[in-house]
């Protein structure tokens, strides 16, 4: 078990999604950033799919209430247990009673909390997400609360070391696959949707302007402010089915970028999507914060996920015979 | 992990340590696209062999830097890596220079292909020095950090 000691609101049991529920309204869910849940389970030896804690409001602690081993991956919150600094994207084990603090992250928006055995509740329609719209999955489909105890399943003793280890976070790993930009605005590669043809020239200025990262942002999505763009002549679509990724052109002229609680439909015009494997890093942007979009194709698209991939199964190769190897040097 | 080195049989260090075998050991390196090998030997030697840039050996193994050093105790690399004095997400090392340390204070990394694996103290003390340079590989064991123990 584990016990929440402090929490702010919106902090929740996430997997990998809710998938092929889709066509009864049911929105996927999910991490914001599935690639540091992923990461996370790896760390404790756990299958990819297990479910953590998202923790994107601070501070936030927890108690054990028995031995485990936990990986917190993510946004860096000077993670420490009982008071010792961890380094962030890292893997420990810990003892019945010692309790882990979160801060505030100064960079990235949300941090993963996984645990060796994963999150034990029940899961709804195949996943263990939290809905807060649908107020089903997780924890009884809300947020965390103090006082809230959460089991944690059981699982092999797996051979970390007493002081931990980690991985190189994806930023550094991956960074020659992923544009940066000079000043930190983070660039979000995305290709031309459906509608794309209806703004004319228009549409040129989504991708040559700066999006801040609205107030009015969450889970759902993100509203972006900046010099707005309207369509020549206003449009009506029927409502049509809308995925993670998409971004939708509302009268505002102001894009919404779809996140993982995204709407199942919606009318607005598409002005593009963006690529699957850039969403993750649109997660752990955070209000306030500045976007641009790049516009990208589909070899760059795959090119990149290959990338991600091949970096996910060099640690899925490591961890083991790092492992072994630290076995077998405490042998002799 | 323990500190001391147990031996094994002391014959393989002598083969290994006949030219002709450390050359055939060095191409095979450069055949499998490894850089280099450490083996220790019975003697406490740590023999470094480089593939493609001669062969070296050197008594690293038990000659630690920290013995010129007065009392400064070593911290060690608990494993073969890549040498990380700041942790890629942030922008400080985890300890400065003259500052205190505790036990088991991680005070920097080793990075072993995608995974990082800490160093830490194990006394309390002040941190003195580092001896590796950023990015270089260093072997098991190891010295990286000079700590002065607490009075």
């Amino acid at each position: 078990m584990i016990e929440i000691l402090q929490t702010g609101p919106l902090n929740t049991v996430q997997d990998l999604g809710r998938f092929g529920f889709r066509n009864a309204g049911v929105t996927s869910s999910g991490a914001m950033d599935w690639l540091a849940l992923t990461i996370g389970n790896l760390l404790v030896g756990n299958g990819e799919g297990e479910a953590a804690l998202e923790v994107q409001t601070f501070p936030f602690r927890l108690r054990f209430e028995r031995g485990t081993t936990v990986a917190i991956t993510g946004a860096d919150c000077d993670a420490r247990l009982d008071g010792r600094r961890l380094p962030p994207w890292w893997s420990v084990p810990v003892s019945t009673g010692q309790v882990l603090e979160l801060d505030a992250p100064r960079r990235s928006a949300r941090a993963y909390l996984t645990f060796a055995g994963g999150i034990d509740i029940e899961p709804v329609m195949g996943s263990r997400s939290t809905s807060l719209r649908g107020g089903f999955g997780g924890l009884d489909g809300r947020f965390l609360a103090a006082n809230d105890r959460l089991g944690i399943g059981s699982a092999y003793a797996c051979a970390v070391p007493p002081g931990g280890f980690g991985v190189m976070p994806p930023e550094a790993a991956l960074a020659e696959h992923f544009p940066a930009s000079q000043d930190g605005t983070l660039l979000v590669r995305a290709i031309p949707a459906g509608e794309y043809a209806l703004f004319g020239a228009e549409a040129e200025r989504f991708w040559t302007q700066t999006w801040k990262i609205s107030s009015q942002s969450d889970r759902t999505g993100y509203r972006l402010a900046g010099e707005p763009i309207r369509l020549a002549s206003p449009v009506e679509l029927r409502s049509h089915g809308v995925v993670p990724g998409v971004v939708q052109m509302p009268p505002s002229g102001e894009p919404i970028v779809q996140m993982s609680d995204a709407n199942t439909a919606g009318g607005y015009p598409k002005m593009a999507g963006v690529i699957d494997i850039d969403l993750w890093r649109l997660g752990q942007a955070r209000i306030g914060s500045r976007i641009q979009f790049v516009q990208s194709s589909v070899t760059e698209a795959l090119a990149a996920e290959r990338a991600v991939q091949a970096y996910l199964e060099d640690i899925r190769r490591t961890v083991p015979m790092l492992a072994h190897a630290l076995a077998a040097m405490s042998r002799r | 992990m323990t500190k001391g080195r147990k031996r094994k049989s002391g014959s393989i260090a002598e083969q290994i340590l006949d030219p002709a075998t450390l050359g055939k050991i060095a191409l095979w390196l450069e055949d499998a696209g490894v850089d280099s090998i450490e083996i220790e030997t019975e003697g406490g030697r740590l023999v470094r062999i480089v593939a493609g840039a001669g062969i070296s050996s050197d008594g690293a193994g038990d000659a630690d830097v920290s013995v010129s050093r007065n009392s400064a105790k070593p911290a060690k690399a608990p494993i073969a890596g890549h040498f990380l004095p700041v942790h890629p997400a942030r922008d400080a090392a985890e300890a400065t220079i003259g500052t205190a340390v505790f036990p088991e204070q991680i005070i920097g990394f080793l990075r072993v292909g995608p995974l990082i694996m800490p160093i830490d103290t194990e006394e309390a003390g002040t941190l003195d020095g580092c001896v590796v340079e950023p990015g270089s590989l260093v072997g098991y064991g190891d010295t990286v950090f000079l700590i002065e123990p607490a009075q």
